[in-house]
């Protein structure tokens, strides 16, 4: 896949450069990603990034939390080993609520950090490569696929980026 | 409606407000100092939220919230107002608090226990150091934040700092101190540990879908422009935080009384579980915690909040 990379070093400069690819008429220059060391406020709008469905995961992870924390709790004293607490009755579920709220909660968030580095690729072992030096400092990257585009297009957008601001611009075979 | 128009509407209802509240000591005294008491403490909270709010963000030196900086500071200026309907609370006190009827405290080993606390000039005193304090504080807040109007430069803000810092500490023991004073005294014999926070809980929940609710209006006139659905979102993810928060404290009374089982504490959520109150013991939860946010949304008229 041929892709172009360009560098910045201000956010007004990328987010000029996003909007004007996008903008681009006859050329689909389709953005493959965008490279900031930091949440750059506006780039998501810019980029006509839909939005996220990571709360489906929160959602999914939440209520398998809370099914099987009243499962195990329902299992341990009311079906298996029948507690008597106070009198009260085996199926208390009000009891139960602590356990289930923290469950709930528990495999919700882990299942929404999970989902997240599964999605962007992260793990601790992961090899790290960066598409320019200093994406993780002082430096941001637009990335855009190329393929299809012919040798004018390719001049445009060159022109483009450079003319947004872009502190390097190349081309990359990957 | 324009804003002579909302003026005058607001002080048809004050009169009349005033009125019903006055008929209704007439007409059946122990009602009447009842409902005065709850609209009382109610608008006073709403009020001291405002408040809070305000100090919370500026001890905290937030500042994504300035754009819609006298939605609090509003609810804050009602505060020394808010204060006199509580303080004509004092005037009904032998209607409302069964411990201050002549010979309760002596003939009640319990309530004799607690007579070094809870005895008339001591109630009288809290009442009116409290309520100076948070209409003091409020005053003073205000008076910096017009002050920051006319002369640009930090000292107005470090001295807001300063002020909503000191006002914050004395607030949490002013005000657990006040809820046990006002509202757990009424019933003298009775205790929870939670009861603090748990009004708390309440005042701040009701303060910030009072202040989303505000500002989602007001976003489509006056501040237009500068509230953007960012706020709003922001508004929302607070409201659903306290929401949460105001479940957990509640299920954290309900769940160790109701698991105790004691004589001291059961009987407060026994009269509250039976009988006429259970649909209003039902509807609490309902209203306060998953709905909260979508009652906020439905009232102003929107879906982004």
């Amino acid at each position: 896949m041929s892709r172009l990379v360009a560098v910045f070093s201000e956010e007004s400069s990328l987010l000029a450069a996003v909007r004007g690819a996008r903008a681009m008429p006859d050329h689909r220059a389709a953005i493959v990603d965008v490279y900031t060391p930091y949440a750059v406020h506006g780039l998501d709008e810019a980029m006509g990034l839909p939005g996220t469905r990571l709360p489906w995961v929160t959602l999914a992870g939440g209520l398998c939390g809370m099914a099987g924390a009243i499962a195990l709790q329902v299992w341990c004293a009311v079906l298996d080993w029948p507690l008597d607490v106070g009198g009260k009755p085996h199926q208390s579920a009000l009891a139960f609520l602590p356990i289930t709220f923290e469950a709930t909660i528990l495999l919700g968030g882990l299942a929404t950090a999970g989902a997240f580095f599964w999605r962007s690729r992260l793990s601790p072992l992961a090899e790290p490569r960066p598409v320019a030096a200093g994406v993780t400092d002082d430096a941001m990257a637009l990335v855009l696929k190329l393929d299809g585009a012919g040798p004018d297009e390719r001049t445009a957008l060159h022109d483009l980026l450079l003319a947004a601001g872009a502190r390097e611009v190349r081309e990359e075979d990957r | 409606m324009s804003d002579r128009n909302q003026r005058m509407a607001a002080f048809v209802l004050l009169v009349a407000g005033a009125a019903a509240a006055l008929f209704e000591l007439r007409a059946d005294p122990a009602r009447g100092w009842t409902d005065l008491l709850v609209c009382a403490f109610l608008f006073l909270a709403l009020a001291l939220a405002g408040q809070v709010f305000l100090a919370i963000h500026y001890a905290a030196s937030a500042g994504w919230w300035i754009a819609f900086r006298r939605v609090p500071e509003a609810l804050m200026s009602l505060v020394p107002l808010a204060a006199l309907p509580m303080l004509a609370i004092w005037l009904g006190r032998h209607a409302l608090y069964s411990w201050m009827r002549p010979g309760a405290l002596e003939s009640d080993p319990v309530l004799k226990a607690k007579s070094a606390y809870l005895n008339e000039p001591l109630f009288l005193l809290r009442m009116i150091v409290f309520l100076a304090l948070w209409s003091l504080f409020s005053v003073l807040l205000r008076r910096a934040s017009l002050a920051q109007d006319v002369g640009p430069g930090l000292a107005q803000h470090r001295r807001m700092v300063r002020l909503s810092a000191a006002f914050l500490v004395l607030f949490a023991i002013t005000f657990s101190l006040a809820s046990f004073d006002w509202l757990m005294s009424l019933q003298p014999r009775w205790t929870s540990t939670m009861f603090a926070i748990y009004m708390f809980a309440g005042l701040f929940q009701a303060g910030i879908a009072a202040i989303a609710l505000a500002v989602a209006r007001l976003s489509r006139s006056g501040l237009a422009g500068s509230v953007t659905p960012k706020h709003l979102h922001d508004l929302g993810k607070l409201l659903f935080a306290f929401s949460i928060f105001w479940a957990y404290i509640w299920v954290c009374q309900y769940l160790l009384i109701w698991y105790g089982n004691l004589m001291e504490e059961i009987p407060y959520f026994a009269v509250r579980t039976r009988g006429a109150w259970l649909p209003l013991f039902a509807l609490a939860p309902v209203l306060r915690w998953p709905g909260s946010r979508e009652w906020c949304c439905w009232g102003a008229g929107s879906t982004s909040i």
